[in-house]
């Protein structure tokens, strides 16, 4: 009796363990020597979707700026950097040109601003709870291989932030 | 006989006198021609014009369809990778905050690519996010006259990679039932008040 309790008790906590969203029960980053790379999150896509989106906030605690040049992913037979802006009511998207600056001491937001990484030209469908394998290429820190969770079609930075803030 | 002034002055004075009237006449004429209309946007305004397209599952569809019933209308494209699926994803989060009652909405994506949102496309991406939302594609020609007379703009912008990119309006727009314009949803407010907007407008419908 007492056995069929607590294994009862077990498959509960086990049940209850595997509900919640991977995503926000645990934190998710990578490291270098001087970056974090913060919860890199893709939005899940159609399926049949040429395009998709990306996004991730790189803290620098380095004396030097560094700049993110590109993302390589297999996912994707490309990834650019873009904004998207509304000017008078108007939504555009426009290339990031040179890359993405992380300053020195600081952080840059990818998906503050309607900025975020444009996924082109996808080799298969991005389902949500995937994990898409990339790399980061840096111009100092060099190739910085991470993982994207991938996060519901209308995943914001404010969003993932919210669910794997770090108080601040 | 009055002596004649020579050939080239008379004519000279013709030209002139020409062009005299015709200054009068551009001056004089367009008051009493009908003024074209210029319509200003804003609440009240007729978003019903005709038009013939054809909804993600092939059917040719005319604005019959949306006749007597609010309508929420975004207009974008699927290879948009940031704001469609953020417009579209609230456009089906507020579906669902409607339960009931978001069958008294016409919930529609109108593509302004059509050339790559072709009906499969556009089948896929709609119920992706939810298939009560309507997707309506066609002819570039079909869907241009429909935006331009529903003062949506829309223009492609090629990019470096040799493909091309849309800028298209950002908003949701807000028809009641008389296909009047009554507002949009705009991206940053929160989703209780665009959710506030939706239930007044059904329930003035109803």
């Amino acid at each position: 009796m007492k056995t069929r309790v607590k294994r009862f008790l077990v498959g509960a906590v086990v049940a209850v363990a595997l509900m919640s969203p991977t995503s926000s029960a645990f934190a998710h980053g990578f490291e270098t020597s001087e970056l974090e790379i913060i919860h890199p999150f893709l939005r899940a896509t159609p399926p049949g979707a040429k395009t998709g989106a990306g996004y991730v906030i790189i803290r620098n605690s380095g004396s030097e700026p560094d700049r993110l040049l590109g993302i390589e992913m297999e996912a994707a037979a490309r990834v650019e950097f873009h904004q998207s802006v509304v000017e008078e009511g108007i939504a555009k998207m426009r290339p990031i040109e040179g890359g993405i600056e992380i300053p020195a001491g600081g952080e840059y937001r990818l998906g503050a601003d309607g900025s975020h990484a444009m996924l082109v030209e996808l080799t298969g469908g991005i389902g949500l709870g995937f994990l898409v394998e990339a790399t980061l290429i840096f111009e100092k820190a060099g190739r910085v291989p991470i993982t994207f969770e991938v996060e519901p079609a209308g995943a914001t930075l404010e969003s993932a932030d919210a669910e794997h803030t770090d108080g601040h | 006989m009055a002596t004649k002034a020579p050939l080239t002055l008379r004519v000279f004075q013709l030209i002139l006198w020409s062009l005299v009237l015709l200054a009068i006449g551009y001056m004089v004429v367009p008051r009493f021609l009908p003024t074209p209309q210029t319509p200003e946007f804003g609440p009240g305004v007729p978003l019903s014009s005709p038009f013939t397209l054809v909804n993600q599952n092939g059917e040719s569809v005319t604005e019959a369809a949306f006749a007597n019933k609010a309508g929420a209308w975004f207009y974008g494209f699927t290879n948009c990778p940031d704001v469609c699926p953020t417009a579209l994803t609230e456009m089906a989060g507020l579906l669902q905050a409607l339960g009931d009652d978001a069958a008294k909405l016409n919930a529609v994506f109108v593509t302004v690519d059509p050339e790559r949102d072709t009906v499969p496309v556009m089948k896929a991406y709609v119920e992706f996010f939810d298939p009560r939302i309507v997707g309506l594609t066609g002819e570039l020609p079909a869907i241009a006259d429909m935006a331009k007379s529903r003062f949506i703009y829309f223009a492609k912008v090629p990019q470096d990679d040799g493909g091309y990119t849309m800028d298209h309006s950002a908003s949701i727009y807000l028809t009641n039932a008389k296909g009047e314009f009554v507002g949009t949803l705009d991206a940053e407010e929160p989703l209780t008040t665009k959710l506030a907007k939706l239930k007044r407008l059904i329930g003035e419908a109803a």
